[in-house]
């Protein structure tokens, strides 16, 4: 199933949640919708359910109309940021439920109904659990019926929100890897919603990236980590270095300092977005920065370093190798090996 | 539901005003209707009388109305409801904040009976709340011979029914303050002790201005009933006119007597009390979530 | 039941726990136990002949009878009215919000009269129904409607808050999965809300058994036909018969006290299965 989202404009009162969104999700894909809370993202999440309405726009599943049916009438699995399991019943009964609410003229009948839950419980891996009551799972088990729950009626697409967010990191890190792997074996086209980079650059085929109700950036997660198309996702997504530059003649310059980079086309006050690991480090006066090493403390294959720049002391935190070790003191030279200059904002 | 589209942009518009209802509300017609029965229901049980009372006070004019409750049997059962309701009021508020500190502040076994137990007044009949004091006080009682050798009156006095009007309000003070403290913890309290304060510097200084909103509220419940009871005071009561009718059993005398408008005068001040208490009540509410720690989400 | 505290750094455990339990004991305990202590001036047999007589029998059959019919009124309207004040906005809502609570803040007496009043067959009301044919005042229907009456704060009250704070992602859960609106509710909402239901329907019932102020100037009292329990305890009182009194007063506490056990049980059962999801 291919969703299709155009121009859709959701506004409470004077907040904006969306503003003009466009989307495209292919059949199959898993598509995560990444953001800091109030993007847009969840609420681009709901009107796709049809939990809410937008004020403008269109939603199409495979080129059908989907904003005059209602959520009940779309097919679509949702799960729940706090899961939203019936308390009263059982883990069967809430697996069953969507079965059990269908017009008799199409309902299964009881047998095939107990065969179906069976079946989602085993692939969730969980179907010991079938008498017990919500309230006697752990989250993490929680979260799976909750899938299972939302898988039982068959849906066209499936919709999760925050779908780790409750769950302790440890948990989260396995039921990501988990997730992957039923999206391959049921292959329903799928959208998550996410505040965690990590999250959705790993489970993800698609990351949308979300900011104050509009689309950054749509790329796959190789392409937004290492080609950000704007400031806000080069910081939002992975460490970066900032430096405030002022291009002038094709110049960049730092203060006073000329860098000898390429500007790239910005002109006037701008950002210079570096990663924390592509600086590369040399000798005083052979980069395009000089400073001093204030501080080193290493992990695993890297050391990370506090740099004060020379001139006004701008402490930059950066991650070399350690083929070449660091000391506190050390006079050193940065050289950005890979960067991006975006145009300051306001 | 099915919906079929047909290429015309009204029918489109309106089938897509059907879906959007939110998935969260009834259509408009049950809506109207439920709104429709809670209101006829509450007009008809709650407000029709309320308002009933203080047109039958007014009907032979203020004068008549005023003069009612000038009456000298009239003014001896206003009297001795405030007095009554003083005493008992007093006496389980010093209990109610006794119970609730005991209870909300210390763990120990039987909380749970305790409390069941502090709230029995509440699921027993008013008359039998003033039946036990009969049984204990009367001429036929455990204690009456003996008092009444000493020519001690309780039962069909003023003590007997101080008695009953206290047993009937004896949970309100407490059950208001236990989870209100309870939810407080006692962090504050542990902080201020720590820091060096005596138990009843700390009670004062920390734990009373965080529950004096919930205080009052109990406090006010309590005067309400206690001036309002009705059941456990008439068992206990003698009904001896000017001498042991509190208000709401002078209602019930001028009624029996057909003295409808009397009646209905003293009944409009107990129903005055029960809206301000009321008003109060709605107001208290709002000062007590204020009073409370932000949660955060 | 005073079991010594586990330690706690806050001092007045010995002194708050005696006044209570000092209090408790000498205003509540002692004189419900002597009522219990006076049945004994009763043989077995003749505990058993005064219950049992037909009077009494009439008597404890319409006030827990009527009780239960009110009770079921107040579960339904009670609903009914939660629902419209949680979940609707409509003019006046806060008002009739407070109102709800009059019935409890009323003194009894002063609906008593009122009722009555209003549903006499000259009253507001009643005049009207008395065309119809319908006679309220001094009948048993008299004593069901102010058993209504003073029933209507306890379902509301207690289901309100639970309403309030149900989750409504299990509402658009169901939705999701295809529930119609009509399904969302009987199957979700209404069994989430069952155990709050339950205790308004059970403290409604209670409150309804023993209730005397508001039910006895409307009753009629007529005995065999519209004499409720307390009246006749009262009746029993004045004609100095202590012990049949008290054996009457015996029952209905016994009935009350189970009443009291089941609603703790219940509020325990809905906490075991509240713990979930949050």
């Amino acid at each position: 199933m291919t969703i299709e989202v155009r121009n859709i404009v959701k506004q409470y009162g004077a907040f904006k949640a969306l503003d003009n969104v466009d989307l495209r999700v292919a059949d199959g894909e898993l598509l995560a919708l990444l953001g800091p809370s109030g993007s847009g993202k969840t609420s681009l999440l709901r009107i796709i359910a049809g939990l809410d309405w937008p004020d403008s726009g269109e939603v199409s599943f495979d080129g059908e109309n989907a904003l005059v049916r209602g959520a009940g009438e779309r097919h679509v699995g949702f799960v729940f940021q706090h899961y939203a399991l019936f308390r009263h019943m059982s883990v069967f009964e809430n697996v069953a439920f969507g079965l059990r609410v269908q017009p008799r003229a199409v309902r299964k009948s009881e047998a095939q109904i107990r065969a179906r839950v069976k079946e989602l419980l085993d692939l969730v891996q969980l179907d010991w659990l079938a008498n017990r009551y919500p309230s006697q799972l752990s989250g993490g088990q929680r979260q799976r019926i909750a899938l299972a729950r939302a898988l039982a009626i068959e849906p066209r697409i499936l919709l999760l929100d925050e779908p780790f967010g409750a769950l302790d990191a440890k948990v989260r890190k396995e039921l990501r890897q988990w997730l992957r792997t039923l999206h391959e074996e049921i292959h329903v086209t799928s959208i998550f919603v996410t505040h965690d980079q990590e999250e959705a650059l790993e489970v993800a085929n698609r990351v949308v990236v979300m900011d104050k109700g509009k689309i950054e950036q749509i790329g796959t997660p190789g392409d937004v980590y290492d080609n950000p198309a704007t400031a806000f996702v080069h910081s939002f997504i992975g460490e970066s270095i900032v430096l405030p530059v002022d291009i002038s003649d094709g110049q960049v310059k730092l203060g006073h300092r000329p860098l000898n980079i390429d500007a790239g086309g910005a002109i006037g006050p701008s950002k210079l977005f570096v990663r924390r690991h592509d600086m590369q480090i040399g000798p005083v006066g052979e980069g395009a920065l000089d400073g001093t090493v204030r501080r080193v403390r290493t992990f695993g294959p890297i050391q990370r370093a506090d740099i004060a720049l020379s001139g006004d002391d701008t402490l930059v935190e950066i991650d070399a190798p350690r083929d070449r070790p660091l000391t506190t003191g050390d006079a050193i030279s940065l050289q950005p090996r890979r960067y991006r200059i975006f145009a300051a904002q306001e | 539901m099915t919906i079929t589209i047909i290429n015309s942009p009204v029918t489109v518009e309106r089938a897509q005003s059907v879906a959007r209802h939110d998935p969260h509300t009834e259509p408009w017609l049950v809506r109207g209707i439920i709104i429709g029965v809670a209101v006829t229901f509450l007009t008809v049980f709650v407000v029709l009388p309320l308002i009933l009372v203080f047109s039958e006070a007014l009907s032979k004019g203020v004068g008549f109305y005023l003069s009612a409750l000038a009456d000298s049997e009239a003014l001896a059962a206003i009297w001795l409801t405030l007095i009554t309701a003083v005493i008992s009021v007093s006496l389980n508020l010093v209990f109610g904040v006794a119970a609730a500190w005991a209870v909300a502040k210390f763990e120990f076994r039987g909380k749970t009976l305790l409390v069941t137990l502090i709230d029995l007044p509440f699921s027993v009949s008013p008359v039998i709340s003033g039946l036990v004091f009969v049984l204990l006080f009367g001429a036929q009682g455990f204690f009456g011979p003996w008092l009444m050798s000493h020519g001690i009156n309780i039962l069909f006095a003023v003590p007997a029914i101080v008695l009953a009007t206290t047993f009937v309000t004896f949970p309100f003070v407490a059950r208001e303050l236990i989870p209100l403290m309870q939810e407080q913890g006692s962090q504050e309290e542990e902080a201020a002790i720590s820091l060096g304060a005596s138990g009843w510097r700390t009670f004062v200084v920390v734990t009373l201005p965080n529950i004096k909103w919930g205080l009052l509220y109990g406090v006010l419940l309590c005067n309400a009933r206690a001036m309002g009871e009705f059941g456990a005071v008439s068992v206990v009561s003698g009904h001896i006119r000017g001498e042991t009718n509190t208000m709401p059993l002078l209602v019930e005398i001028l009624y029996n007597e057909y003295q409808l408008v009397a009646s209905f005068a003293i009944a409009s001040l107990l129903a005055l009390l029960a809206l301000v208490t009321l008003i109060a009540k709605t107001i208290l509410e709002g000062q007590i979530e204020e009073g409370q720690l932000p949660r955060d989400d | 039941m005073s079991a010594a505290p586990k330690r706690s750094a806050l001092p007045g455990f010995g002194l708050s726990m005696g006044l209570t339990l000092t209090w408790l004991s000498l205003l509540i305990l002692i004189p419900l136990a002597g009522l219990f202590v006076k049945t004994a001036d009763l043989s077995l047999s003749q505990f058993i002949d005064t219950v049992t007589s037909n009077r009494t029998l009439h008597a404890l059959r319409i006030s827990f009878g009527l009780a239960f019919a009110a009770a079921l009124v107040n579960l339904v309207a009670g609903l009914i009215i939660v629902w419209a004040l949680v979940r609707y906005r409509f003019p006046g809502r806060r008002l009739f919000d407070a109102i709800v609570d009059i019935p409890f803040a009323l003194p009894t007496a002063v609906a008593g009269i009122a009722l009555t009043t209003l549903f006499a067959q000259n009253g507001w009301l009643g005049a009207p129904l008395a065309s119809l044919g319908i006679k309220v005042a001094f009948t048993p229907l008299g004593i069901f409607l102010a058993m209504v009456f003073i029933g209507i704060p306890f379902v509301v009250r207690t289901v309100q808050p639970v309403l309030i704070d149900l989750d409504v992602e299990i509402e658009e859960a169901a939705v999701c999965l295809g529930a119609s609106r009509w399904q969302t509710i009987t199957r979700v909402i209404i069994p989430s809300l069952t155990p709050a239901i339950l205790t308004g329907f059970a403290l409604a019932f209670a409150r309804a058994v023993g209730e005397y102020g508001s039910v006895i100037f409307i009753a009629g009292n007529l005995p065999n036909v519209s004499e409720i329990a307390p009246l006749l305890i009262v009746i029993r009182l004045s004609e100095f018969r202590y012990a049949d009194a008290t054996a009457i007063a015996v029952v209905m506490l016994v009935v009350s006290f189970l009443i009291i056990f089941l609603l703790n049980r219940l509020q325990r059962w809905a906490q075991t299965r509240a713990l979930a999801v949050s």
